[in-house]
């Protein structure tokens, strides 16, 4: 048996979508063209950016779409430090601000970094043992030169939900632009950027069971960025180059599908929350990362104490249930995953913590075939452990 | 199955390592790393009366390339002399293993490193500061780097090109600090 509890990372394409993605590879024609071929493609486009912008309570002009989400993050980011219409507000002579947090996709800390390398100023905010951001200390980070407040709606390794309205609120309050990077969420529960108050959104398609290099951004106002790729008139002129036609026709029907089958999160939960007790009740010494008051409903990264992450995913691999970590050993760096680091816990837990994420496609079968398996993995391994004593 | 970068007899070592436990009344004992730097090793030997290790014993917390090292490292030794023992490099681990990935070679100095803290302690020799891994990727002690330092190895890329330090996996993150130090040190004299 397959199993993959890795849905965070990347999802299955699910069989209505290959379906409707075999479908379209017929359709070759530009969607900038005008004559019938063109138009074909240029109508599923269309359809699909209907759909987002419906999906999240926009206008169809306010979605644009880009490679994924890392080159969203990375548009947004670095235009609202480096040119377009906010940086006119850069000649005041005080170089631009962005509040993000410490627990940020490396998309947006990496690009956050990147522009600090150009002179802007970058607040990272802590995150408490759970993950979550202090309202207070966001707003005492608030200056006048503040251009952008980027802040992660659910964090992809320990699924920690921030309080997005709030943070929007205090955002809209002092008249700063709010981008939230909502990859995790997008397509598992229904988002109102006005309700949220959010300014920018951006969410990638593989990460819904749609296509890979296929993703974009909500932009509540107009002309507020630069594109990152200059060129053609596509996407409103933010982003040139010939759309990925069927990229986005995937994300179309992967989104309808997540909106007709939006319930089924439910029970991904009821299989989570299944697992997770099982673990904690089972194998001592186990702990779990993150807010479970405010959590994705699909993700448990549990810390076994003792016992080293990726010894752990290998000895899951070899029965073939599919898992990430957050150690060190998995990586080429020296450090443990810098989520699990910015909790505050002992380090050792970060090296021992495995992150389970559950998609649509798992099944109660594949959870009551993983949860003996992980207990013997787990015991076999502490077995071999000189930190753990019975 | 997909192994990633690990061969199928790493694969093995680590699926199936060979020796785990401890031994009662050991010889000798060798606990090298720190679980916060996410690989720890624990060795104990049995000698005989004529210096032949008889028996060997691993326990350690770590990745699957350091319960595989742990696990040919006290294969290597069972049915060897000490000074034979003492005389297998983390190159023959990685050697016996049919190779490791390079980001992972530090498990194999560690192995090594946990064969002789476990012989020192047996033979009742206080581990010397000399023999202190600096680079833990290439497994370059502190007496290798300060005999180059020494003999004409003013900068950290003397130091490099010399002994092979800071030019593992890792880059130098690991001891870069420490190789300034001794550089240091000698430049004050």
């Amino acid at each position: 048996m397959k199993v993959y509890f890795d849905n965070n990372a990347t999802t299955p394409l699910i069989p209505e979508v290959k379906e409707q993605v075999i479908n379209s590879l017929e359709y070759y024609g530009n969607a900038s063209s005008k004559h019938d071929y063109g138009k074909t493609v240029r109508n599923q486009i269309e359809g699909t950016r209907s759909l987002i912008a419906n999906y999240i309570k926009a206008e169809p002009g306010q979605i644009y779409f880009t490679s994924g989400a890392s080159e969203a993050n990375n548009l947004i980011i670095k235009s609202t430090t480096t040119c377009g219409a906010m940086c006119t507000s850069c000649n005041t002579g005080n170089q631009p601000h962005i509040i993000t947090t410490a627990i940020e996709h490396p998309s947006v800390l990496n690009t956050c970094k990147c522009v600090e390398g150009n002179g802007a100023k970058v607040t990272y905010l802590k995150v408490d043992e759970k993950g979550m951001i202090d309202l207070e200390e966001l707003k005492k980070s608030i200056r006048p030169e503040t251009r952008l407040i980027s802040i992660l709606f659910a964090n992809n390794e320990i699924g920690t939900i921030q309080k997005i309205k709030e943070i929007g609120q205090i955002a809209k309050d002092k008249n700063i632009p709010f981008h939230t990077d909502s990859v995790q969420v997008f397509g598992k529960e229904f988002i109102d950027v006005d309700e949220l108050n959010i300014d920018f959104l951006t969410f990638s398609g593989h990460k819904f069971n749609a296509l890979k290099g296929t993703g974009g951004l909500y932009m509540r106002k107009k002309g507020t960025v630069c594109p990152l790729i200059h060129g053609g008139h596509q996407e409103g002129m933010l982003r040139a180059g010939t759309e990925n036609s069927v990229g986005i026709i995937s994300m179309g029907a992967a989104l309808n599908h997540h909106i007709q089958n939006i319930g089924r999160w439910k029970e991904i939960k009821k299989m989570r929350d299944s697992l997770e007790e099982y673990i904690l009740k089972n194998i001592p010494h186990t702990y779990v990362n993150g807010n479970i008051d405010s959590r994705l409903d699909n993700t448990s990264n549990i810390s076994f104490d003792f016992v080293e992450g990726e010894a752990i995913l290998l000895r899951l691999n070899y029965y073939g249930i599919y898992v990430s970590t957050g150690s060190a050993c998995n990586s080429d760096s020296l450090d443990p995953s810098h989520v699990l680091i910015a909790l505050g816990k002992r380090i050792e837990l970060a090296h021992s913590s495995v992150r389970f994420s559950l998609g649509i496609q798992n099944t109660w079968e594949e959870i009551e075939y993983a949860k003996p398996k992980i207990k013997e993995v787990i015991e076999k391994l502490r077995m071999l452990s000189p930190l753990y004593k019975n | 199955m997909n192994n990633g970068d690990y061969n199928e007899k790493v694969m093995d070592h680590f699926m199936n390592p060979r020796h785990v436990g401890e031994i009662d009344k050991p010889s000798g004992t060798g606990e090298v790393g720190n679980a916060a730097c996410g690989d720890m090793m624990k060795i104990f030997l049995d000698i005989d009366e004529n210096g032949i290790i008889k028996d060997a014993k691993f326990k350690t917390f770590g990745c699957g390339a350091a319960i595989a090292t742990s696990s040919i490292a006290t294969d290597l030794i069972i049915g060897k002399h000490i000074d034979e023992a003492r005389e297998i490099t983390n190159k023959a681990i990685v050697d016996a293993l049919g190779g490791l990935p390079k980001q992972k070679l530090h498990c194999s100095v560690l192995a090594a490193d946990a064969i002789n803290a476990a012989l020192d302690d047996y033979l009742g020799i206080e581990r010397k500061e000399e023999n202190e891994i600096i680079c833990h990727c290439m497994g370059i002690d502190r007496k290798t780097i300060e005999h180059a330092v020494s003999h004409g190895a003013f900068t950290l890329e003397d130091v490099k090109e010399k002994t092979g330090a800071a030019t593992g996996a890792c880059g130098g993150e690991r001891c870069i600090a420490n190789i300034q130090k001794i550089l240091d040190k000698y430049s004050e004299k």
